[in-house]
């Protein structure tokens, strides 16, 4: 079968590529096996937190030049200002366009955003139920917090989210209570409620009843000047209509957090594009796997010509240009060995770290970032990867796929995702593998 | 080798496959996939009083597995732990999972009197009877018989077929052989149209698809090593593709039997495709008929089990192909349906909860026609939609200029 474009992975980089193929008139695919770490992810959109040194950084914006300059390996450095920032005012668009509007500070500045631990973590771009804190913390506005425990429900721990909040000096001075709540629904159960996840809940809240008499009890234990923690448990796709009601109904300002996983917050996001994608002519291809691709000799580079997958083992498919977006070891973009990694579709050139000992800090909770959280595809400035040492030239690489920069440590694994794959489209629509 | 049997090892815990479980999503009382898939598992093989009932809850849709990332056959856990621990209580319901299940041998028994049968099946008294005896839910209307099968017609044409240079074999399955046999007369002429002559399986039973839905298992082996060993017959006489007009038919041929029910097909699998993807691939080879075009919309509805082998993109593809065809892909999502499921007292409700959102979208679509791959969700979308639904082979057999 054949396209202009195949992209392997439905993550946030493979959606956005994936998206704006069909913006620019190609007939696109997108090969996914089974879901993304957006199932496990805020649901916010991080650019960058923190510099590879781990410099705290305010407006990403402003210190960008300067960051590129002294980071030149970063795939921030490669794309550039202008497009990092075209690519996140586009996502922008592109989602709220499909129900879901994200929103940053005017000024550009980061925002902290509480953490399902009670600490707060900085990002960028967030969803319309997150509260976003300064980063100059001590021109807060809060005057109380109240956490909402949810009876029975074991994936979030408001006690924990207090004690920590309380730890935080900018907080001293104002109240911070955790407050247990029921949920009537669960009464009438023939199952344990401690078994029940978060999205277990949110089918139990998706009634108009239930809401109403949960709101009921939420207008009892706050009022609209505090802010509200609540677990996200609302919505199985449409969690946005919830939380209107909710709010609606209470007039009270909630602040989500994501739970253990799935992340219902993280799940809108690849709901909306994954819809978008397919609305708009997409051709998905969900639960499969990419399992190699035939490479050809061009000149002195090389060319993927197919690939085949767990359900196309014998007709291949090809395309003029493809885009690799298969994330990291969580997603099975990376295989580690005991003593090796690998990327395993097309074994392509990683920067590895020799020695087994070191990819990782002695603690897991370390300070410093482990080291193989930067271990990725390395490639040229057109994000072009190589396979022993030749650069494959109709191939793109994006995402957390990527060498070069650390997701967590440096808080801008959404940015790069985003911002890589939209600049992979424009160097394919560059590539001569495309004439149109 | 029986992947079920380990894979929950796999399992990370992120609940992810319950997310998109349709039944979860409709029952608030049913566990979801994780628990009663991998986790179940686990504790199953300590004692089987960990068995719990709702597991036949499942529609055995595959949904869960599409979605988990780590690659655990989770429906096929549940189908396995359903066929080795369900307790069979001797009780109206069973027979009526017995008739719901032997399509092949109610369709023997039906077609000759079709009529006659359909008539009662429809009236509003039997079907109050067989609510409250065997619990068919009164809602639903069975299928109709054909009045004649397809392999009683085909054998006049057997002859004529031969002259074509080059030949596939058709698993025709129950339901083209016994409820629609034009479906399968679609198919001859269309592959006639490309030059390409039909033959059938010297004998075949059912897929054994209903059989393990409703925890069966014994006669579903059954009929797979049957299926099998004529389908080796086949590949070795004629050397033949063997083609499905049914997604839920070539799904169950190739992975029902290795992954569910144990049974060896790896001699034959490779051979056996669902009919759209030899159509595409024809089609790209140069190997089209001859369309005219069809100036009609069309919604199409993509059925698990299609989904599940990761297929669906040959049928849009060639939907797509058909000229001045306007194709709507709908939302992927089941039809609460599920072969057998929907059809059962006490699963209705669930059903149509599954499919509601479905069915609101294609009534407010102004398609003329839905399309899809699956005998049952067919039934489930005209029965409550009111649009007529088809089959992808139906409608390219409309375009046909001779
Ligand atoms: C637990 C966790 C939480 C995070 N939270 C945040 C957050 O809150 N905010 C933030 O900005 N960043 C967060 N990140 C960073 C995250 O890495 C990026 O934001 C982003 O989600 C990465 O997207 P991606 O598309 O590159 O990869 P992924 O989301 O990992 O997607 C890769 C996709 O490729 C598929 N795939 C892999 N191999 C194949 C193959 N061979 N064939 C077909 N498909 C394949 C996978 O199944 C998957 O769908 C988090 C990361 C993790 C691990
Ligand atoms: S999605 Fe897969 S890994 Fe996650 S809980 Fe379900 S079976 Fe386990
Ligand atoms: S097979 Fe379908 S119904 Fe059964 S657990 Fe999986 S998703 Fe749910
Ligand atoms: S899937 Fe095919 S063979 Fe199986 S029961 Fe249905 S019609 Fe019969």
């Amino acid at each position: 079968m054949k396209f202009d474009s195949i992209i392997i992975g439905g993550g946030i980089a493979g959606y956005t590529a994936g998206l704006r193929c069909l913006e620019a008139g190609l007939k696109t695919a997108i090969i996914s096996n089974g879901q993304s770490a957006l199932h496990f992810s805020s649901g916010s959109i991080d650019l960058l937190s923190h510099t590879p040194t781990g410099k705290i950084i305010r407006n990403p914006e402003a210190v960008f030049e300067k960051f590129a300059r002294e980071f030149p390996e970063h795939p921030y450095s490669k794309v550039g200002k202008e497009i990092v920032f075209e690519s996140l005012d586009w996502y922008k668009k592109i989602l709220a366009s499909a129900g879901i509007p994200l929103t940053h500070q005017e000024n550009g500045d980061n925002h902290f955003r509480i953490t399902p631990l009670g600490t707060l973590k900085s990002t960028w771009m967030s969803q319309p139920y997150i509260y976003q804190l300064p980063v100059r913390l001590e021109e807060h506005q809060v005057q109380r917090i109240i956490v909402v425990q949810i009876d029975n429900f074991r994936d979030f721990n408001s006690k924990m989210v207090s004690d920590n909040l309380s730890q935080i000096p900018e907080f001293k001075d104002i109240k911070i209570k955790n407050v247990s709540v029921s949920i009537d629904g669960f009464s009438g159960l023939k199952r344990n409620p401690c078994e029940l996840r978060s999205i277990d809940i949110a089918r139990i809240l998706s009634d108009d009843h239930e809401i109403s008499l949960f709101a009921e009890k939420l207008k009892k234990i706050a009022s609209p000047d505090d802010i509200l923690i609540l677990p996200a448990i609302t919505g199985n796709g449409d969690g946005l209509a919830v939380l209107n009601k909710l709010h609606q109904l209470t007039g009270l300002t909630i602040h989500e957090v994501p739970t253990m996983p799935p992340s219902l917050l993280g799940i809108r996001l690849e709901e909306a594009m994954s819809r978008l994608f397919i609305n708009n002519g997409g051709a998905l291809l969900k639960g499969d796997q990419v399992t190699k691709g035939d490479m050809a000799e061009d000149g002195d580079t090389l060319r993927l010509k197919s690939i085949y997958t767990r359900n196309f083992k014998e007709m291949p498919l090809t395309a003029a240009n493809f885009i690799l977006a298969s994330g990291s070891f969580f997603s099975k973009g990376f295989k580690a060995h005991y003593n090796q990694i690998k990327e395993p579709v097309f074994d392509l050139d990683l920067n590895t770290i020799e020695e087994r000992k070191s990819w990782h800090q002695e603690q897991f909770f370390s300070q410093k970032s482990h080291p193989f959280l930067s271990i990725g595809i390395k490639t040229n400035t057109a994000f072009n990867p190589m396979h022993k040492g030749v650069v494959v030239n109709n191939l793109f690489c994006t995402g957390s796929s990527l060498a070069g920069y650390d997701p967590i440590a440096q808080g801008c694994g959404s940015g790069v995702a985003i911002s890589t794959g939209y600049y992979s489209v424009n160097q394919m629509l560059n590539n001569s593998g495309v004439n149109r | 080798m029986n992947i079920a049997q380990n894979s929950f090892e796999k399992c990370i815990k992120c609940t992810i496959c319950t997310v998109y479980c349709p039944v979860a999503k409709a029952n608030p009382h049913y566990p979801g996939p994780k628990e009663c898939g991998p986790d179940g598992a686990r504790l199953r093989i300590k004692s089987l009083d960990y068995y719990d009932q709702a597991l036949k809850l499942c529609t055995n849709c595959k949904r869960c597995e599409t979605a988990c990332p780590s690659n655990v056959n989770v429906g096929d856990i549940i189908a396995v732990a359903r066929g080795k621990f369900e307790k069979k209580v001797i009780n109206p319901k069973l027979m009526r999972d017995f008739i719901l299940s032997r399509t092949d041998l109610f369709g023997t028994l039906s077609t000759p009197f079709a009529p006659v049968v359909n008539k009662i099946t429809d009236s509003q008294i039997i079907k109050t009877v067989m609510h409250k005896t065997i619990g068919i839910d009164k809602h639903k209307a069975l299928p109709k018989y054909s009045q004649g099968t397809f392999r009683n017609w085909f054998k006049k044409n057997a002859p004529d077929q031969e002259q074509y240079p080059r030949q596939i074999s058709y698993f025709h399955g129950c339901y083209v052989n016994y409820n629609d046999p034009d479906l399968g007369k679609d198919l001859l002429k269309v592959l006639n149209a490309m030059n390409i002559g039909l033959k059938l399986l010297n004998k075949e039973k059912c897929c054994g698809v209903p059989l393990i839905a409703n925890g069966f298992h014994d006669k579903a082996r059954k009929n797979a090593h049957f299926n099998v060993k004529n389908m080796t017959e086949a590949v070795e006489k004629f050397n033949t593709p063997i083609l499905s007009t049914s997604s839920t038919c070539s799904f169950t041929l190739k992975q029902e039997y290795p992954h569910v029910l144990d049974v060896d097909n790896s001699q034959v699998v490779d051979k056996i495709e669902y009919i759209t993807s030899f159509l595409l691939r024809e089609f790209m080879n140069g190997n089209a008929p001859k369309l005219k075009e069809i100036n009609k919309t069309i919604v199409y509805h993509t059925p698990c089990h299609l989904e599940r082998s990761g297929l669906a993109i040959f049928t849009i593809e060639l939907l797509r192909a058909v000229p001045g065809l306007k194709v709507i892909v709908l939302d992927s999502e089941c039809c609460g349906l599920a072969g057998t499921y929907g059809f059962k007292k006490e699963n209705y409700d669930v059903s149509m909860k599954i499919g509601k959102h479905l069915f609101e979208t294609i009534k407010n679509s102004d398609a003329d026609y839905a399309i899809t791959d699956c005998e049952t969700c067919k039934w489930q979308i005209e029965e409550n939609t009111n649009l007529k639904t088809i089959h992808p082979i139906n409608l390219i057999a409309q375009g046909l200029t001779a």
